[in-house]
């Protein structure tokens, strides 16, 4: 008797191997030029849930409707924390709108908790490291965080090195960030110093100088620009160039900064499913990801480098685990520089 | 034209909550016929004419206009204001300011069922203004007007559609003396000519008594006497009445005589008089001697006759141009007069006061 | 002489009409209360929730605990009423004094003032916070270095992250709409009666003190219940300049709830609720005192000359107040940003400055396909906006403060319901409402025109009521008994008069409809892109001055649309 249905346990275990092999197949087997044809079919559009910026945008976007002809994508653009909010009622009004969602990691997060992502590993994701992907995304592009300073306030002699100079008591009164970068605090301790009482530390020192908060990392590039402050402890590094070369009088650190990621994801029931897989594998393919860079971007890619100096020498990543003690360094972060 | 019947109209909100404004009265006004409520402020004249004007929906009885019931509180029937054949002019006036002369006096000709061409209306307001004098206004902006001339636009914009009924609520209130007095004439001019069914309302016993084919005053809801204007300054039926139609000597006393014609003789603490008697009382009767301040009579010297003489001191004495005010202590009493103004007096000097007895009237005490 | 009696009061709302075109403002107050509850009942419902965004609902009183009793509760509650009470405060002032002088005196060079005043309003409000920074920031603040450099004094005067700097900034944004408001109260004001108070041997000051002033309670009361409500709910300049002053207000934290993920619908909500019940006990007692009040009723058949006051020799001052005004509270923040859009990148006033002066950002603009998408749905959905408000709240105004319908005072309630629910709420609850409806209006400008209508009907409605208070019953009433129907009334007589309180609340609109954001970043779409969301996102970006050079253009565009709309809609007022 056991005998017998171990016989068919092991009968159906193969059956199932088989089906799930050959799903898999299908879409392993299925390359990008299939999977276009089929998105064609179903409609050609692509609803494109992401905060890609817009300058980005306007030369990432056509480079894939160049490549896939046919296709027209309709990028819906907000804050991330504004695209989570409207695909979430969208889905709790009855309808899914969206194709694929890229925003950073932590609301590419949020909308799996919620359920509206489709659990997929993407033959691309294989090139990535482990940190840099998950069952449902693959990274799209990176943030660095790093510290920038107006060359007209700040002498040559001054500028610092590493990140321990802003500690130094010449800074004081002469620096602005964001109050909500406790991504800082978080990587430094777990990545620059991997101590928690070193970040601290070193955070606790660098608060001695009253730091200014302005909310927004454009206002801060502006306010560093206009002269309202030396330096700035976390901008983003992608904003500076632009700026550099219309003139601006700016320079940035790129010894050491924060890494944040941006993820690409598909929903679940998507409207159009192929354009959907389509553009995601398409931007974590090489093809995409050099486009991305085109466009502007910090590639995820390993082996893509960005158009212009963005990338910090030493890299400390946020990851995904890294994400869910966000609650534990706010509070941190907070209180060095008693914010609310 | 109008008939009233049984009206009651109760306040449901606001200071008078509960309170019957309208205390079931019941007139009518004849075709033609100049008709006046007379009547203190709240005595219930003003919310009796909106009720006919359809601007409040009264609590009980009946409302007929030109033949047309227009409320019926029986059968539930309530014509709306728009569809009632009135013409009303308000106390404010109520012109309106974004409107020049012409298109105020034209508005009634061009809103409801009936549809006039321009021509048609351009003749009809023109002949309105013109009946008003102020032909030569058409174009200027109603606020340019001055009080009364906007009073004459109001009468004008009510009269342009030919209405049944006029209305008016107080409407020369707001005017100075000289003006007032010309309007009521004017007004009572227009009247005669047109030959319109009439209802006024004011609190002025002058308006109502110069005006009025026929008045009926009101008050706390009812209406007390009705009748001619004479009839109501000469014989008013109660002490309330006469108070209010014009301003009223009195004297209390008691009949001592009952005389034969509706005279008779009343005898008061500053002496007997001889006066009329309202019909009914008896001797014995408490009464109070009624005269008007231009009836009584002061004499420096005293007179020859020795009819209803009584003695007094001048009391203040100003002179008004027509007439010069004076009031004169008698006994505990004091009396208003209209003397004429020749008459050499100052305050403080004695005088004989008298009353001439067919300027008299005893009405009784407690009504 | 002649005797200058007030009216005697006509009995309130008495006039019944029996109409059946009493539907069209029973359908007016029909669409308000269709497109206030909805928002509402979430926002409510919200608060009760016991876990952040759920998908099924458990009740529980744990947020209002959360919002109410924490420990920063009373820093918070006090920061939050210091700022609204003294921007509500400085606003009116401001405000009144502004529309006092430019309508009712004789200060010269008032007629401009007008168009002027609402420049400020058009400002996007990330532009007009920065421009303050730049201007009066503690360390760079260009106004700042100049006092100093001017008067020799040891530090800058002043200080722009502070209390009195949140006040300032805020209130100067709305002093606009408390001049609006208050114009149009003055325009529509009976001299005799302040005539009679000058017969009587009153000097200016006291005449307005005693009887202008009094006869604007109605308007007034509205106006500050606005501002007082409308600080409370803003968030944008407690962002952007409280933060930096450690300043936390109820508003910042109503913001980070809903702005955190997930929105934390319970204790937003919670907060809001709170809001909402302030709200809800302002307009009832501003309805109840103002309902009865046929003292308020200004416009009545009588000579209507608004007059204007002599100042003597003090209109000069009037004037200097007026050029003062518009050239720290207009011109600079203008200035400040023409200057920039004419740069590659933001740059201090400088000779080195003038160099690169080009106009390149101009010139992108121009061929920038978004932008000119953006401003023709801004125009559009401005204007309709406007003009559906207005539509609206003027028959709901007639209902709530001319008929005698009991109750009504919950229309005017539902009417202001919306400035207490934060732009992203109805966002959502719009979302929820029409991304499964029949009618495919999702994704559209329509459901857009949905969103602004009803954030903006509580303006529409306190310009339509302050106006409508003024007007006296018995204008109404002669019409009626002159035979016309309530519509002829409404449309001849009615409409006319209100026509101050309309205009102003249609030009307010109308720009504020221009620099909504927060509901309608969840709304657009490619197709129905706005001009506040292209703003926003290329500030992000970095590319400050080219958004410069769209706030320079958008003031061109819409005093040029509010310039139009006072010549077609005539002499605004009854001037003669």
């Amino acid at each position: 008797m056991v005998r017998k249905s171990r016989g068919v346990i092991t009968a159906l275990g193969l059956l199932v191997a088989v089906l799930v092999l050959a799903e898999a197949k299908t879409l392993w087997a299925q390359s990008l030029d299939e999977l276009h044809k089929a998105a064609v079919k179903e409609g050609g559009t692509l609803n494109f849930y992401a905060t890609l910026a817009q300058i980005n945008a306007e030369i990432v976007l056509p480079l894939f409707e160049k490549r896939f002809p046919g296709l027209k994508v309709n990028h819906v653009d907000a804050t991330s924390d504004k695209l989570v909010a409207r695909a979430v009622s969208e889905a709790r009004g009855g309808r899914i709108l969206g194709d694929v969602f890229q925003t950073p990691l932590e609301n590419v997060l949020q909308m799996h908790d919620q359920g509206l992502l489709l659990e997929v590993k993407l033959p691309e994701s294989a090139a990535y490291p482990e940190g840099l992907k998950g069952s449902f995304w693959v990274a799209s592009d990176l943030q660095f965080f790093v510290a920038a300073w107006n060359t007209t306030l700040v002498k040559k002699e001054e500028e610092p090195k590493s990140f321990e100079d802003f500690a130094h008591p010449r800074w004081k009164n002469r620096l602005i960030a964001e109050p909500r970068d406790l991504e800082m605090v978080l990587a430094f301790a777990k990545y620059k110093f991997k101590s928690d009482e070193k970040s601290i530390d070193l955070w606790k020192k660098i608060a001695l100088n009253n730091i200014e908060f302005h909310k927004g990392h454009s206002q801060l590039a502006e306010l560093l620009v206009a002269g309202q402050a030396a330096a700035c402890l976390t901008c983003y590094s992608h904003h500076f160039p632009i700026r550099i070369k219309k003139g601006a009088p700016l320079n940035y650190m790129l010894s050491e900064g924060v890494a944040s990621i941006n993820g690409t994801a598909v929903f679940k029931n998507a409207p159009h499913p192929n354009s959907a897989m389509l553009y995601a594998r398409w931007v974590a393919s090489l093809e995409g990801q050099k486009a991305m860079a085109q466009g502007g971007r910090n590639p995820a890619h390993p082996k893509v480098e960005p158009t212009d100096k963005t990338r910090t020498e030493k890299i400390y990543f946020i990851t995904a685990a890294d994400l869910k003690e966000f609650p534990k360094y706010e509070k941190i972060w907070k209180e060095i520089f008693k914010l609310r | 034209m109008i008939e009233v019947k049984s009206l009651v109209k109760i306040f449901a909100d606001g200071d008078n909550a509960g309170v019957k404004a309208v205390n079931d009265i019941s007139f009518t006004v004849e075709e033609g016929r100049f008709y006046t409520l007379l009547g203190p402020s709240g005595c219930g004249k003003t919310t009796t004419l909106r009720c006919i004007a359809g601007l409040e929906k009264a609590n009980d009885g009946e409302i007929i206009v030109a033949g047309k019931k227009v409320y019926s509180a029986r059968d539930g029937t309530f014509v709306p204001s728009y569809r009632r054949p009135i013409g009303m002019v308000f106390q404010s006036y109520a012109i309106w300011p974004h409107l020049t002369v012409f298109e105020n006096v034209a508005f009634p000709l061009r809103v409801g069922k009936q549809r006039l061409g321009n021509e048609a209306i351009r003749k009809k307001v023109r002949g309105a203004l013109e009946q008003v004098e102020l032909g030569s206004y058409e174009e200027r902006m109603a606020t340019q007007l001055s009080g009364g001339q906007q009073q004459r636009l109001a009468l004008a914009r009510a009269l342009v559609r030919e209405p049944k009924v006029l209305l008016l609520d107080e409407p020369l209130s707001n005017l100075d003396a000289k003006l007032r007095e010309r309007m009521r004439v004017e007004l009572r001019e227009l009247q005669r000519r047109l030959r319109i069914t009439t209802l006024y309302v004011t609190h002025d016993q002058i308006e109502a008594l110069s005006m009025s084919n026929v008045i009926a005053v009101m008050n706390a809801g009812v209406i007390v006497q009705e009748g001619a204007p004479r009839e109501i300054y000469l014989q008013p039926k109660t002490k309330f009445v006469a108070n209010f139609i014009g301003s009223t000597n009195q004297l209390d006393g008691q009949v001592v005589k009952v005389g034969t014609d509706g005279t008779g003789v009343v005898g008061t603490e500053a002496g007997e008089i001889a006066c009329a008697l309202l019909a009914g009382l008896s001797q014995g009767a408490k009464v109070v001697v009624v005269a008007r301040p231009e009836s009584i009579v002061l004499h420096r010297n005293k007179p020859p006759q020795n009819e209803n003489l009584l003695e007094g001191k001048v009391g203040a004495a100003m002179f008004l141009g027509e007439y010069l005010d004076c009031t004169v202590e008698v006994g505990k009493s004091v009396f208003q007069t209209h003397q004429h103004h020749t008459l050499q007096i100052r305050r403080g000097d004695p005088v004989w006061v008298e009353l001439p007895a067919g300027e008299c009237m005893a009405l009784p005490a407690e009504s | 002489m002649s005797t200058v009696a007030l009216p005697r009061a006509a009995k309130a709302g008495s006039y019944i009409p029996r109409d059946p075109a009493l539907l069209v403002p029973l359908l007016g107050a029909g669409v308000l209360i269709y497109l206030a509850v909805l928002p509402l009942f979430m926002l409510v419902m919200g608060s009760f929730q016991a876990e952040v965004a759920p998908r099924e609902f458990v009740y529980t009183l744990k947020n209002y605990q959360a919002a109410y009793a924490s420990e920063y509760t009373y820093s918070t509650f006090k920061n939050s009423l210091i700022f609204a009470s003294g921007s509500a405060a400085l606003t009116f002032i401001l405000g009144t004094l502004l529309a006092w002088l430019t309508e009712r005196t004789n200060t010269p060079l008032r007629g401009i003032f007008v168009p002027i005043a609402v420049v400020p309003l058009i400002l996007p409000g990330v532009l007009e916070s920065i421009a303050w920074i730049f201007l009066l920031s503690p360390k760079f603040g260009y106004l700042n270095v100049w006092l100093k450099d001017l008067f020799g004094l040891q530090t800058l005067p002043f200080n722009v992250f502070s209390l009195p700097g949140m006040i300032w900034v805020h209130s100067v944004g709305q002093v606009p709409l408390a001049f609006l408001m208050m114009v149009a109260a003055f325009k529509s004001m009976d001299p005799s009666l302040e005539e009679s108070a000058m017969m009587s041997g009153a000097n200016t000051w006291q005449t307005f003190r005693r009887v202008t002033f009094r006869l604007l309670i109605p308007t007034a009361g509205s106006v500050l219940l606005i501002l007082f409500v409308r600080t409370l709910e803003s968030f944008e300049t407690p962002a952007l300049i409280g933060i930096p002053a450690r300043l936390y207000v109820y508003t910042s934290e109503i913001f980070l709830a809903f702005n955190e993920y997930p929105p934390d619908y319970g204790r937003g909500g919670a907060l809001a609720v709170g809001l909402l019940v302030l709200s809800a006990l302002g307009v009832w007692l501003y309805t109840r005192s103002t309902k009865e009040s046929k003292k308020f009723q200004t416009v009545t058949g009588k000579a209507f000359r608004p007059r204007q006051f002599d100042l003597g020799a003090w209109r000069w001052a009037g004037l200097g107040f007026l050029i003062v005004y518009f050239v720290f509270v207009v011109l600079l923040p203008f200035l400040v940003l023409l200057w920039a859009s004419f740069l590659p990148f933001f740059a201090p006033p400088s000779w080195d400055g003038m160099q690169k002066l080009s106009l390149e950002n101009y010139r992108y603009l121009a061929g920038f396909r978004p932008f000119w998408d953006a401003m023709k749905n801004s125009i559009i959905l401005a204007t309709l906006a406007a003009t559906a408000a207005m539509s609206i709240t003027s028959l709901v105004a007639w209902i709530v403060y001319k008929s005698r319908l009991p109750g009504s005072w919950i229309l005017d309630f539902l009417a202001f319901v919306p400035i207490t629910v934060p732009g992203i709420v109805l966002g959502m609850a719009l979302i929820l409402l029409y991304v499964a409806f029949p009618i495919p209006i999702y994704g559209t400008i329509w459901v857009l025109l949905i969103a602004y209508v009803t954030r903006f009907i509580p303006y529409g409605m306190r310009a339509a009521s302050g106006s409508i208070l003024q007007i006296h019953s018995e204008l109404e009433e002669a019409a009626a008994a002159s035979g016309a129907s309530w519509w002829e009334t409404f449309r001849r007589v009615t409409l006319p008069l209100l026509r101050p309180g309309l205009v102003a609340g249609w030009i307010y609109i109308c720009i504020v409809s221009f620099r909504e954001f927060s509901t309608s970043v969840l709304l657009a779409t490619g197709e129905s892109r706005v001009l506040s969301i292209l703003l926003f996102t290329m500030f992000e970006q970095g590319q400050v001055t080219v958004v410069a050079a769209i706030g320079v253009l958008m003031i061109a565009t819409l005093l040029s649309i509010v310039a139009l709309f006072y010549k077609l809609t005539g002499r605004v007022g009854l001037q003669t």
